[in-house]
């Protein structure tokens, strides 16, 4: 069993530089302090030396804690824009985009603008194709007693007459009844 | 020419209005110095008078002492600081020698040069206290490096004052440094860290006081070097004896410390918590077959227990604390174990089965056994855990015989009577084989040791505290070679 090999202070220098922490140089120093004791015990002949660590170690606890602040600045300011960015995107897209908005079964989607849209109901069809069809036959007799008054104009006048009265007849009874006449 | 006349007398005027005020301003000075020195051998006078004659030669000769050995230290700064100009512009010119101000000059100087002392303003020793003690953190590159230092400068800046014979000023710096201890560690005296590492400084300013007080006692282990920065005015040994006090009171501070960070784990590391397989009874207590530091329920186990003991012992060391300090340290940690688990145990009727005692028993062992991975089998710490270690036996031997009887009564020699009938009475068998003790076998055991002449105290002493020595512990550090690292804002000191 190991006893607390985890806070062993020589870890610190396995780590990776950019893992450091302010307490990580501390332990730093302790191991090389430790290590120069044993070369001079005194600190005579590694007075100098071991002054310009120490110079040395306090630049790198500075570095290394302005590193760390700056680290957890960025992220947080990153974090805050990434949230504004994704805020801004979401406004954009409700307000441009088509609304392709759920279509329940047997439901048609219309574009107002477009000139061949259906406009009209059934009923309404219904009614103007009836009317068409009695113009249209309308149209025929009318045509038919026009050519009776061009083929023989002076008896057209009871025929027109009698035709103007049995104008529900068809049309085989039409000319029948104006033959008849004559 | 005529018109340059009056500008000319002008200027004159001027240079000589000059000259005269900065005449008498360094008249002045001289009066004022003259007057200064008047009242002081007047004092000095009066004090002499009031002495026996013998006192009074030595008293003179002391003082006589004193005034060559500063008229010393500065001829020999003037020295130095002309032969280094000497050195660098290769000649001397008259009126440098002349004109040279009479006063120490801060000029970097090769090692040698050094004396081990820091010399300070009068006016600085708050910012001194200040920075040095009541807002430095326990954890630095500085103090990391050199364990000890913040109590190698105190003492270099006192052997100055002491150097210049300004009894006051050696005065005011101690009581300083005695007051603002006291107030950091009534501040932050929960703070392990903090109160570890002031009772390291404390004691190493203790030896220091004693390393270089001119005792031969204290001399053996010096270099000449070393000798040479002995204290030569004052003898402080008064100082000693409080800052002696000063330095158990930390002690006992950081036991208390210690203990109460301990005092959650234990019962659950040493009693309830179960590594053992197999191994437990009819009742089950704790958590099985866990090894991990901190269980899913966040109980403590035995593991916790020697993670923390690992994580003082390392602090310790890293603050420079005496080797000797840390063993009465870790024997006194022991201790406060051994007396809370047994006390436990003592009340607990589920703690007494055999299984138990084996689970104690291989407790015991991880203890021991971190024990010799530290170094530490010769601090007596073991010995402490002997009552535990008979408790957790006579949970485990037989208890039905006479032999059985006797067999318990010389082995449990580390616990009282009272403690041995309790555990026997409480003491559940483990299966339906097993009987319970009988009353006749405990009243024979009381029986045989009725002629013990012991306390009727069932339970241990939990508050008690072993009493602290600091073995006198030397340092080979050359006070010479110490500079003042730039992150402890110590700029007003000067190395001399």
């Amino acid at each position: 069993m190991e006893f607390g090999e985890e806070s062993s202070p020589a870890l610190a220098f396995e780590k990776d530089a950019f893992e450091l922490t302010v307490e990580d140089v501390y332990d730093i120093s302790y191991v090389i302090g430790r290590d120069l004791l044993k070369i001079s015990s005194t600190g005579e002949e590694v007075s100098d030396l071991q002054f310009r660590i120490v110079r040395v170690l306090e630049m790198f606890e500075t570095l290394v804690n302005k590193y760390n602040l700056s680290v957890e600045e960025l992220k947080m300011e990153r974090d805050n824009l990434k949230s504004g960015v994704s805020f801004i995107l979401r406004s954009l897209t409700m307000s441009f985009l088509p609304q392709q908005q759920t279509v329940g079964a047997n439901q048609l989607v219309v574009d107002l603008n477009d000139p061949n849209r259906p406009r009209f109901t059934m009923q309404e069809l219904k009614e103007v194709l009836q009317e068409r069809n009695q113009l249209k036959a309308q149209l025929m007799v009318a045509q038919e007693e026009l050519q009776l008054y061009k083929r023989s104009p002076h008896r057209m006048c009871f025929a027109v007459f009698f035709y103007g009265k049995f104008n529900k007849q068809t049309k085989k009874q039409k000319l029948f009844s104006s033959f008849c006449l004559i | 020419m005529v018109l340059f006349l009056p500008r000319l007398l002008e200027q004159q005027l001027q240079t000589q209005r000059r000259t005269y005020d900065s005449e008498v301003e360094s008249l002045r000075g001289e009066l004022q110095n003259v007057k200064e020195e008047n009242n002081r051998q007047q004092q000095l006078l009066a004090q002499n008078l009031q002495l026996p004659p013998e006192a009074r030669i030595e008293a003179s000769l002391q003082h006589e002492i004193t005034r060559l050995t500063n008229e010393n230290l500065v001829r020999s700064n003037t020295l130095r600081h002309t032969q280094r100009i000497k050195d660098q512009s290769g000649q001397t010119s008259p009126g440098q020698m002349v004109e040279e101000p009479i006063h120490p000059v801060n000029i970097p100087r090769r090692e040698k040069d050094f004396q081990g002392m820091l010399e300070y303003k009068k006016e600085d020793e708050m910012k001194l206290v200040k920075n040095l003690i009541l807002e430095l953190k326990p954890r630095g590159v500085a103090v990391n490096l050199i364990p000890g230092l913040p109590a190698y400068i105190l003492f270099m800046c006192l052997r100055h004052s002491d150097y210049v014979n300004d009894d006051q000023k050696v005065r005011t710096l101690l009581t300083s440094t005695i007051n603002s201890i006291k107030k950091i560690l009534k501040k932050r005296g929960d703070d392990f860290e903090t109160v570890s590492f002031w009772l390291a400084n404390t004691c190493r300013f203790l030896h220091c006081l004693k390393q270089y007080s001119g005792d031969e006692v204290f001399m053996k282990h010096n270099t000449s070097r070393q000798n040479e920065h002995c204290l030569s005015n004052f003898d402080l040994a008064e100082y000693r004896q409080v800052i002696s006090d000063l330095a158990i009171q930390i002690y006992q501070q950081l036991v208390k410390c210690m203990e109460n960070i301990l005092q959650p784990m234990i019962v659950s590391g040493m009693l309830e918590h179960e590594t053992i397989q197999g191994v437990s009874g009819v009742k089950p207590t704790g958590l099985r077959k866990r090894t991990s530091s901190i269980a899913d329920e966040g109980t403590y186990t035995l593991d916790s227990i020697l993670r923390q003991l690992s994580a003082f012992h390392s602090t310790m060391c890293q603050h420079g604390t005496d080797p000797e300090l840390i063993k009465q340290v870790v024997k006194q940690l022991f201790y406060i174990i051994g007396a809370v688990t047994l006390n436990n145990l003592l009340l607990r009727k589920d703690m007494c089965s055999w299984s138990k005692g084996m689970q104690i028993r291989y407790n015991v062992s991880q203890l021991e056994e971190w024990l010799r991975d530290k170094g530490l089998m010769n601090c007596g710490a073991k010995e402490t855990l002997e009552p535990l270690i008979q408790a957790a036996q006579l949970l485990q031997v037989k208890k039905k015989t006479d032999e059985d009887a006797e067999a318990i009564c010389s082995m449990c020699h580390a616990l009282t009577t009272a403690q041995i009938v309790k555990v026997l009475n409480l003491y559940t068998p483990v299966n339906e084989f097993e009987e319970r003790v009988s009353v006749s076998f405990i009243r024979t055991i009381q029986t045989r040791l009725r002629d013990r002449c012991e306390s009727p105290q069932l339970l241990m002493d939990t508050k008690m505290i072993y009493p602290v020595t600091f073995p006198f512990n030397p340092s080979s550090l050359a006070l010479e070679t110490i500079q003042i690292p730039t992150s402890l804002n110590l700029s007003f000191l000067t190395r001399v």
